[in-house]
């Protein structure tokens, strides 16, 4: 590994054997040292690996900032999300983890006022199992600093495991998802003037449901047609599903200039079936997982 | 303080529209990149009483707001030009 960039005298831009980038933490790295000298690999402490808009300057500015502490408490938090939450969740949200964290904690110590979070009901409901595993996640900041962080932090860091799907530090993606996701559920109360019940099995699996489109549309990906008589036959047999599924859809391109497809409108089209049937009769509630 | 009246505030204590490199936000703070850092005030702006902290961290000035992040920072944006 040779040295590609020097920022200060522990922190270097290296590059490897295969031409990958990586930022490099470990006291005397960049002392003395020069764009292609060779990196001494027994004084590295800590690899962070740019990606997405965390760009390599950006990288060695935050890693220069945050006290180390801080950043390795979100190293074993974000080790611990991969077990509980899934591969999805890559070292790519450990910078924006630990920018929050280590501001969250300067907040707590200094005695600064609390924040109010925007969306932060909808991301308690919308997002179950980020929001549990991040009551985990103080458990194992107070553990490791020492401060008890308040509860209502568990939503910010719910929201940035949420944003690990979309591989970007850039929260504005997952927020702009969570206000379409509350709206959606509400054209669908409205049309059937039915409470849903946002504990439940069918919400869980559309929320699901609905946080794969936005991938699939941020990727640039598609189902897989199944064919128009399978399209006929859901629109013939639940034509107000049908036209539900369209007002979402026609909501999703207004938002965000999407052409959702027929294809997705049909499983739209079954979810919407599936959310106000129990609706209808709450006594079939109880689905067993 | 409204929104816009926040804005300006915020914007006079940055050094102006003028030193504002970069704006973006995330869920509780507006960052900016300034092209001279001394000329913004932290302590005036961790004054304002809609402001929770104002802080340097990553190469950029953070100012954690109480709540309405994203209206404040279209706010400050519109004024950017």
């Amino acid at each position: 590994m040779r040295i590609k960039k020097v920022f200060n005298n522990s922190v270097v831009l290296g590059v490897d054997d295969r031409g990958t980038e990586l930022v490099l933490l470990g006291r005397g790295l960049g002392f003395q040292a020069s764009p292609g000298d060779r990196i001494d690999e027994s004084l590295i402490e800590k690899t962070f690996v740019p990606g997405g808009t965390t760009t390599a300057e950006r990288l060695a500015a935050f890693v220069d900032e945050i006290p180390l502490e801080d950043i390795d408490v979100c190293e074993e938090i974000v080790r611990a999300a991969k077990v509980a939450l899934g591969p999805h969740v890559t070292d790519h949200v450990l910078v924006p983890l630990a920018d929050h964290v280590s501001f969250a904690l300067r907040r707590a110590r200094e005695g600064a006022g609390e924040i109010e979070y925007p969306l932060r009901w909808e991301v308690q409901y919308l997002y179950p199992a980020e929001v549990a595993f991040s009551r985990e996640a103080l458990r194992i900041i107070e553990a490791r600093r020492g401060i008890r962080l308040p509860d209502l932090e568990a939503v910010p860091l719910a929201l940035h495991f949420v944003n690990a799907q979309f591989g970007s530090s850039d929260l504005s993606a997952t927020m702009r998802m969570t206000e379409v996701l509350t709206e959606t559920l509400a054209i669908i109360r409205a049309e059937y003037g039915v409470d849903i019940d946002e504990d439940s099995v069918p919400v869980a699996r559309f929320v699901t449901h609905l946080r794969y489109l936005f991938l699939r549309q941020a990727q640039g990906r598609q189902f897989v047609e199944t064919g128009s008589d399978l399209h006929d036959v859901v629109r013939a047999a639940k034509p107000r599903e049908w036209a539900c599924a369209g007002r979402i859809s026609t909501l999703l391109a207004e938002r965000f200039g999407w052409a959702v497809t027929t294809e997705e409108l049909l499983y739209l089209a079954l979810h919407v079936t599936r959310l106000t049937a129990q609706a209808a009769s709450p006594s079939t509630g109880t689905e067993l997982r | 303080m409204n929104d816009d009246e926040l804005a300006e505030q915020i914007l006079g204590l940055v050094g102006g529209a003028g030193n504002v490199a970069l704006l973006t936000h995330c869920y509780s703070r507006l960052r900016f990149s300034l092209h001279d850092d001394g000329a913004a005030d932290e302590a005036g702006l961790g004054a304002l009483p809609e402001v929770v902290m104002a802080l340097r961290q990553g190469g950029k000035l953070h100012v954690a707001l109480r709540s309405r992040v994203v209206p404040v920072h279209d706010a400050v944006a519109a004024r950017l030009g």
